[in-house]
């Protein structure tokens, strides 16, 4: 059952890690896609997602750097950010949870996964 | 008493003696024993008359046969003188004398008097029933006073005859008194009453007994209502106490649960602490002192489960699950906890599994496992030298139930008759001088016995001191319906074969040379190496299998070695060996045995081995029977599962088996950290919560020892919302999947994390052609070389479309990564690289392309590292895993072309005038200021077929940009688009 009154915003530089993304996500939420840091802030600044799945390894703003910021300004802080991670990353996933992420998902993405991941985390609108 | 003394004077003449005196009340009295006084006398006529009439009528009345004794007494009130005027015949006779001595006689005989009655003449009969006692002195002074009146007065004598007989005699008198000469006249009769007053004597004498007994009833019934009372307060308290009793049992039971569980928490403490302080570069001296307490504790933490499950049996509380499982397993898995201990005493363990025994049984495999662990326990505690034999075998069968005996015995010190009565009882040890090596809480035993009760079973002990014991325990089984498939086949052509089985007699030789009849060979027995090369080389020779202890004593000998290996060097040679003992490990690589076997010996594994080195193709998979989804099999792949839920461990278990996995399993982290210590993994899957050491604490335990990559640890837990993936991750757990999960998303967390390591092959490859290798060499399918597709679009949730769309995008957007990645590396750009490679990876694993994935990963982790002559190693490997991708990808499209050229031959095109579809663009302007690649898709694709001809080329890039998530350039399009529609 898809709810609209729920947006997700996927962050990910890598098309194809959208793609899966978007195709696991379509039929349940309303889904918006940035491929940078910059744009991710200004969308959740504008359009208030109600959950952001955030790739780490980006050009520009690396994910991290882009979770700081949006828990750093008031109006973004309280949107639940998962972080997605490569499996093979400790750090990164320790990482994750000290910058204020509530969770991670990892590469390659197991659909049920990430479904139920963010059905876990999400703040309905 | 009465007055005696008016009868004396009515009664009795007196006498004048003073002995007679004594008698009469008054003391007064002179009585004379002689007849005819008065007519003697000078007296008035009318006296004189009634005397001899009154006499006459008497003389008259004795010559009846009325048995009375007629009398006639005189009294003078003058001188208070008495005497009979008549005593006839039959006074004398009673009295035994003559009329002159009646009186005196009479006196002297009385032993008792009573008077009852007087009353006024004509006033009627004296009842003797009614005697009431008369107050004479009354009645004789009225009779005095009235002169001539007469009355009656009635009387009992209890006399003693002269014959010294007792008798009574009823006197009945009429008194008349003369008063001109001042004489009382008494006519009377006396009547033998012996009979009726003897009655009277007892009947007065039963009443008064009676109302003693009435009374002493009364007594009794006061001090029966006072016990009564007593009693009840007494069942009140018995009552109360024992509702206190239960009262404090509850609080008992749910103090030990309380207090077990609290002190697990700093045991847990404990046992941790020493395995991280074990972990420090310490002295010899230090480890071992470290090795005491951690041993000491875990023996605590086991004495406290045992009490646990002893208060939780008390209770009634001790949880009884029904689920099929297989008694070998269980039996095995039993052997299997003990390996470590039996081979530092250098014993022997046999595994005696008859094998009529029923595959597959329903019970709880946890009691049983239980049951067998703390017999076999027991065992290993009292036996020094020798062998433990851990054994099941039918009693009846029936299809559908089973009833089956255990048997755990031993070589050891055995018990005395003398404790064999209590010893299943609580808390009973068998006393010294072994209670204090035994140790133990004393509990396993009755928690043993309380189990096989629950089992509807019973447990029995046989023991002769100084040669060991047996323990028994029988249950009834539900038998589970058997795949044959699990069975184990075993091949017909075992038949032709002949074996030699190498060890020396008992018990372990014993369950070989059935395990081999039954699956056909003919079996030859050797005790030593010596009769070993005697029957090779004899008439029976060749013998296909040769199976052979290396605990026989004469393989010590070099000699005898050499001779084996050259005679045995046409044979299959397989070695058992005891585990931890390296002479016996030795012996078998100088004999040149590649095939070994460890103690205990499992049949499975036994006949896997033999199989296997007789070229019979292994068991085949269970693919059919449930294929797995993602199409793959682990080769070579140990996975720990530690799970305290018998069903999600059967279910993760099979799930995995079926994939190929060789799984192991525990059932807490304590176990499994135990486990990880001795075998050597390639990933566990632990569950979060569980009893003992839960899965993030035995996590963090098991990665002091090895690292993420090295031993990848997946959690498994039933509560997403309550799961902490913070500890989990600070504990060094790999990732997590949800339960209950299905067998695809185990597998793919399962492969996600062995994947760079592990050989996984399709199935529709043959074994032996894929190796493993440090690649998965799998997913590649021959059609579209590169990819596994079906998991791909699995992933995608089946679209065949979509998938190809995405793999399009892929290969398009990668085209040219190999040119930019070297352009980085030429300037030293590692870090941008790894970021390209990384980026390669990813997407790789999301479009399942796991050469490439594989490829672009250790690309990757060499430009972390900048080692660049790596890098330039991996990169052509990389390419080409790319190019491969994208060759399968334009196979897959054409495929797909080719598929909906068929589904769908007409295509539709129509047209619009494109005024209309301004609301329409404007929707999809604010769908684009949303980034939201949807509803700009769904809507640009709306558009597109009724825009002219002129504009289709900014829709095809306009959907391009969409596609590509490029909404800024997407829009700038549309607005070009727009502008000349809105003016």
């Amino acid at each position: 059952m898809k709810d609209n009154n729920c947006t997700i915003l996927i962050v990910d530089d890598t098309k194809t890690n959208v793609d899966v993304l978007v195709q696991t996500l379509k039929s349940d939420y309303r889904l918006g896609v940035t491929l940078n840091g910059k744009d991710a802030i200004r969308f959740a600044g504008t359009h208030h997602p109600n959950l952001i799945l955030l790739d780490i390894i980006m050009p520009g703003m690396d994910g991290f750097e882009v979770c700081l910021a949006l828990k750093a300004d008031p109006k973004t802080r309280n949107i639940p950010i998962i972080f997605i991670t490569a499996m093979d990353n400790q750090a990164h996933r320790t990482r994750c949870f000290e910058c204020g992420g509530v969770d991670y998902i990892t590469k390659p993405f197991v659909p049920r996964e990430v479904k139920e991941k963010i059905a876990k985390h999400l703040i309905p609108g | 008493m009465c007055d005696p003394g008016p009868m004396t004077e009515i009664l009795l003449p007196r006498e004048t003696d003073n002995k007679m005196e004594q008698h009469t009340h008054d003391g007064t009295g002179i009585a004379t024993d002689y007849h005819g006084k008065i007519l003697k006398g000078n007296h008035s006529r009318s006296l004189k008359d009634y005397i001899k009439a009154t006499i006459a009528g008497m003389k008259s009345f004795e010559s009846t046969m009325v048995p009375v004794i007629p009398y006639l007494s005189a009294w003078q009130e003058k001188e208070n003188a008495m005497w009979y005027e008549f005593a006839g015949q039959r006074f004398c006779e009673l009295m035994a004398c003559g009329p002159d001595k009646v009186a005196a006689t009479f006196r002297k005989s009385i032993l008792e008097r009573r008077v009852y009655n007087y009353r006024e003449k004509n006033s009627g009969c004296v009842n003797t029933q009614t005697l009431k006692q008369w107050q004479l002195s009354n009645s004789r002074r009225g009779l005095r006073k009235e002169g001539e009146k007469k009355g009656l007065v009635e009387a009992v004598y209890k006399v003693q005859l002269p014959d010294g007989s007792i008798a009574w005699l009823k006197d009945q008198a009429t008194v008349t008194a003369f008063n001109p000469d001042h004489i009382h006249i008494s006519s009377g009769c006396l009547t033998l009453v012996t009979k009726e007053m003897e009655a009277e004597e007892e009947l007065l004498r039963t009443q008064k007994k009676l109302k003693e007994n009435a009374q002493a009833l009364q007594l009794a019934h006061k001090i029966q209502e006072k016990n009564t009372e007593k009693l009840s307060r007494a069942i009140e308290a018995v009552e109360a106490a024992r509702k206190d009793a239960e009262k404090a049992n509850r609080a008992k039971s749910e103090f030990l649960a309380v207090i077990s569980h609290e002190i697990r928490n700093p045991m847990n403490g404990i046992i941790g602490t020493c395995d991280l302080i074990m972990t420090d570069a310490l002295s010899p001296r230090q480890n071992e002192y470290l090795g005491i307490i951690k041993s000491a504790a875990i023996s605590l933490l086991g004495l406290i489960n045992d009490i646990l499950d002893f208060s939780k049996i008390e209770a009634g509380k001790l949880a009884f699950m029904e689920t099929s499982f297989d008694i070998r397993d269980v039996i095995e898995d039993v052997s299997d906890l003990f390996l470590e201990l039996i081979s530092k005493k250098k014993l022997d363990l046999v595994l005696d599994i008859h094998p009529d025994v029923p595959t597959s049984v329903i019970s709880d495999p946890m009691r049983l496992r239980q049951v067998l662990i703390n017999l076999t326990s027991n065992a290993l505690k009292f036996t020094e030298q020798g062998e433990i034999v851990i054994g099941v075998a039918p009693c009846i069968t029936n299809g559908s139930h089973a009833e089956l005996e255990f048997f755990v015995s031993d070589t050891g010190i055995g018990i005395a008759p003398v404790h064999l009565d209590n010893l299943f009882d609580s808390f009973t040890q068998v006393n010294d001088p072994v209670k204090q090596e035994s140790g133990g809480t004393g509990l396993g035993l009755a928690i043993s016995r309380q189990i096989v009760t629950m089992m509807d079973g019973s447990i029995w002990v046989e023991s002769t001191p100084a040669k060991g014991s047996t323990f028994y325990f029988k249950a009834p089984f539900k038998c589970a319906e058997t795949n044959p498939a699990d069975a184990l086949a075993i091949p017909r052509d075992f038949r032709q074969y002949k074996a030699l089985i190498g060890a020396k007699k008992g018990t372990g030789r014993q369950v070989l040379q059935r395990l081999l009849d039954t699956w056909g060979f003919k079996v030859s027995l050797a005790g030593s190496g010596m009769q070993a090369l005697e029957i090779l080389s004899g008439k029976e020779q060749p013998f296909e299998l040769i199976l052979m202890d290396m605990n026989l004593d004469d393989l010590a000998d070099a000699d005898i070695r050499t001779k084996l290996k050259a005679i045995s060097r046409e044979s299959i040679f397989i070695s058992i060996t005891r585990m931890g003992i390296k002479e016996e490990g030795l012996r078998a690589v100088d004999l040149g045995i590649t095939s070994s076997l460890t103690k205990p010996v499992k049949e499975s594994l036994l006949l896997e081995t033999i199989k296997k080195r007789f070229g019979f193709s292994p068991k085949a998979p269970d693919v059919k029977k449930d294929p797995a989804p993602t199409g793959e099999r682990f080769l070579n792949t140990r996975v720990l599962i530690v799970e305290d839920n018998t069903i999600n461990l059967k279910v993760g278990s099979e799930m995995l088996r079926l994939a190929g996995v060789d799984v192991e399993t525990a059932r807490n982290g304590i176990e499994a950290v135990e486990k990880v210590q001795h075998t050597a993994y390639d990933a566990v899957l632990i569950d979060i919560q569980m009893p003992l050491l839960d899965g993030i604490e035995a996590s963090r335990i098991i990665r002091q020892q090895f690292s993420s990559r090295d031993l990848p640890i997946i959690a498994m837990s039933a509560h997403a919302k309550s799961i902490k993936w913070k500890a989990c991750v600070d504990a060094g757990i790999n990732d997590y999947i949800l339960k209950p999960f299905n067998k695809e998303a185990l597998l793919t967390v399962l492969k996600n994390q062995l994947g760079y390591r592990h050989g996984i092959m399709p199935p529709e490859l043959p074994r032996q052609t894929s190796p493993p290798r440090s690649m998965p060499e799998t997913k590649a399918s021959t059609s579209f070389p590169g990819l596994n597709i079906q998991e791909g679009i699995e992933r995608l949730g089946g679209s065949k479309k979509i998938f190809a769309d995405i793999l399009s995008d892929f290969c398009e957007e990668h085209a040219t990564f190999h040119k930019a990645l070297k352009g980085l590396l030429e300037n030293r750009d590692f870090k941008g690289a790894a970021t390209l490679a990384h980026s390669i990876k990813g997407a790789a694993g999301n479009i399942s392309a796991p050469h490439l994935f594989e490829a672009a990963k250790a690309l990757e982790l060499a430009c972390w590292d900048e080692k660049g002559m790596e890098i330039e190693t991996l990169l052509p490997p990389t390419k080409r895993a790319f190019d491969e991708v994208c060759k399968g990808a334009r196979k897959f499209f054409v495929h797909i072309q080719q598929k909906e050229n068929t589904d769908n031959p007409d295509h539709q095109e129509s047209q619009s005038t494109p005024q209309t579809l301004l609301p329409q663009m404007h929707s999809l302007l604010d769908s684009l200021d949303s980034f939201d690649p949807i509803q700009s898709e769904t809507l640009a694709a709306e558009i597109q077929p009724l825009m002219p001809e002129t504009a289709q080329t900014d829709m095809a890039c306009l959907a391009k940009y969409i596609k590509n998530y490029q909404f800024d350039d997407a829009r700038k399009i549309l607005e070009a688009l727009m502008a000349p529609l809105e003016s």
